[in-house]
């Protein structure tokens, strides 16, 4: 069985500022892949990387074993369409109605006509637990939590065999929180897609991971199963998820 | 010796500081110059292969011809009747009021109603234009689309630059006509001509290249707002600062460049 996703030393600097420095990482076929680690580690980076969104400078990233960095837009338009990702925002298209968010991938990336394609978004906002009446209203008039589940619905809309999750549960309360939770766990699932998820939100990812994965400075730092998560011996990472101020963690706050 | 390294040695670190500054600021402006060339070729190249987004496109021009065309009307319409005013004052003094239609005729076709026609675009379209998209950045939207298989160049950029590029020309049209009658409308009702003589010596002047020039510079405006607004508000940084930034950014350049680009072409034009 080949890796659905592997990072080989991926480097990416900013100016001076290097904020990946040879990531290393490998994601099973079907497993949820949770990252964990503090703001400005370079999570948010490492994703935007394998998306094609920031191009590293250096370092392989393979996607089902073919390399992607430096590929032409055709191939990477093609092959985003392996893709679903759920962004921390929600970046829902504020000038198109819920049910056209939902339906864009499948009507500009896959090409179906509008009515079908609005029937599959139905039915997704269904799977998210919105009702028809929300399918008609704009991404503006709804509250948070019903923005991310949109979100959610538009990020599996393609039935896409990889998706990722840009820290799901930040700004929402911690009902709401787990139920986004549980939403990702049941549309990962019944899609059997690979995922991988951004967050520090520990609830959240004892939730959703199958393995885990914590990032500091640029580098991953610690990589094991969820169940070995609360054993892994490395003070960094239980330092993260007990939430301790002191520890070897300290630059994060001068950063 | 020793005094003139002394000396030297004083002076030296304020000029390296100096020549450090003006080095960056000109690292910085090339380099800019450069962002904005791969931008542009890019969206050139995004104008001619498929998929295209006509329902966009067809929405932009709405956005951007048919709603501007009140700014350009009273633009246009004021701007002749002013120029009708101003030329009598000037004319009268050595018995020349008849070279009044030509005058407004001329100045608009040639050069008042593609330059305010762009201007005043500028401002309504070229903001928006930045400060939307900027905003689409800002919240990933831009982002979103990409994961999303489709192409923000595309689906962004490439319906407001043709829309700006198509649409200016037809609006300073409708403005050579309009501010045309302006004056007209002074010159008969203010100032005494008999209207029929103003209409005969407005057709004898003017020439097809009058107007013609003054359309080519309109869509070479048009150009350049679009990608202006487009530039600005694809690269604008962060937050709320970011995109007011950015929409300050486009408005100035665009103006800018629209009255650099207004010489070049009266240059080439006319000379």
């Amino acid at each position: 069985m080949t890796d659905k996703i592997e990072l080989r030393n991926v480097v990416k600097s900013f100016g001076t500022k290097k904020v990946l420095q040879g990531v290393d990482l490998t994601v099973d076929r079907g497993s949820s892949m949770v990252i964990i680690g503090g703001s400005g580690t370079g999570k948010s980076v490492m994703l935007k990387c394998v998306l094609g969104l920031i191009e590293a400078d250096n370092g392989s990233i393979l996607i089902d074993g073919a390399e992607t960095i430096g590929l032409n837009q055709r191939r990477r338009d093609d092959l985003m369409r392996k893709f679903g990702m759920l962004f921390q925002g929600g970046a829902l298209f504020d000038s198109l109605p819920v049910w056209h968010n939902v339906a864009f991938g499948l009507i500009h990336g896959k090409n179906l006509d509008k009515e079908s394609a609005k029937k599959i978004a139905i039915e997704k906002l269904d799977a998210v637990g919105l009702n028809k009446a929300v399918a008609e209203l704009y991404p503006a008039e709804l509250s948070g939590g019903m923005q991310k589940r949109v979100s959610l619905a538009r990020a599996i809309a393609t039935n896409p065999e990889i998706i990722f999750f840009d820290e799901p549960t930040t700004g929402l309360d911690p009902i709401m929180a787990d139920v986004i939770n549980d939403l990702i766990v049941k549309c990962v699932k019944e899609l059997g897609a690979t995922a991988m998820t951004i967050t520090h939100d520990m609830a959240s990812a004892r939730k959703i991971a199958d393995h885990v994965a914590m990032i500091h400075q640029g580098k991953i730092i610690w990589t094991g199963s969820i169940s070995d998560l609360d054993k892994s011996g490395n003070p960094y990472v239980d330092q993260f998820i007990h939430g301790r101020a002191d520890g070897p963690i300290t630059d994060t706050i001068a950063a | 010796m020793n005094e003139a390294v002394k000396k030297f040695a004083e002076i030296a670190p304020p000029f390296q500081k100096l020549c450090q500054a003006i080095g960056t600021s000109i690292l910085g402006m090339l380099g800019a110059l450069g962002r904005l060339s791969f931008f542009m070729g890019d969206a050139l190249r995004h104008c001619v292969t498929p998929p295209f987004f006509f329902k966009h496109l067809l929405r932009q021009f709405m956005d951007i011809g048919y709603y501007s065309l009140p700014v350009v009307g009273m633009t246009a319409l004021f701007t002749g009747m002013v120029l009708a005013l101003q030329s009598y004052t000037g004319f009268s003094r050595f018995n020349a009021e008849s070279a009044i239609a030509s005058v407004v005729v001329l100045s608009i076709t040639r050069e008042l109603a593609p330059v305010l026609a762009g201007l005043m675009v500028a401002g309504r379209v070229g903001a928006s234009i930045a400060a939307e998209i900027g905003t689409m950045r800002v919240t990933e939207q831009i982002d979103a689309l990409t994961t999303l298989s489709v192409s923000p160049m595309k689906y962004l950029v490439v319906p407001r630059i043709l829309a700006g590029t198509i649409m200016l020309p037809i609006l300073v049209l409708i403005g050579d006509i309009i501010g045309v009658y302006g004056g007209y409308i002074v010159s008969t009702h203010v100032l005494g001509f008999s209207s029929g003589s103003y209409l005969t010596q407005t057709w004898d002047i003017l020439e097809r290249m009058d107007v013609i020039s003054g359309l080519i510079k309109a869509a070479a405006f048009g150009f350049i707002l679009t990608l202006m607004g487009c530039y600005h508000g694809y690269h604008s940084g962060r937050g709320a600062q970011g995109v007011g930034s950015a929409t300050t950014n486009a408005v100035v350049t665009a103006s800018i460049l629209i009255l650099v680009f207004n010489f070049i072409l009266t240059q080439v034009f006319f000379s």
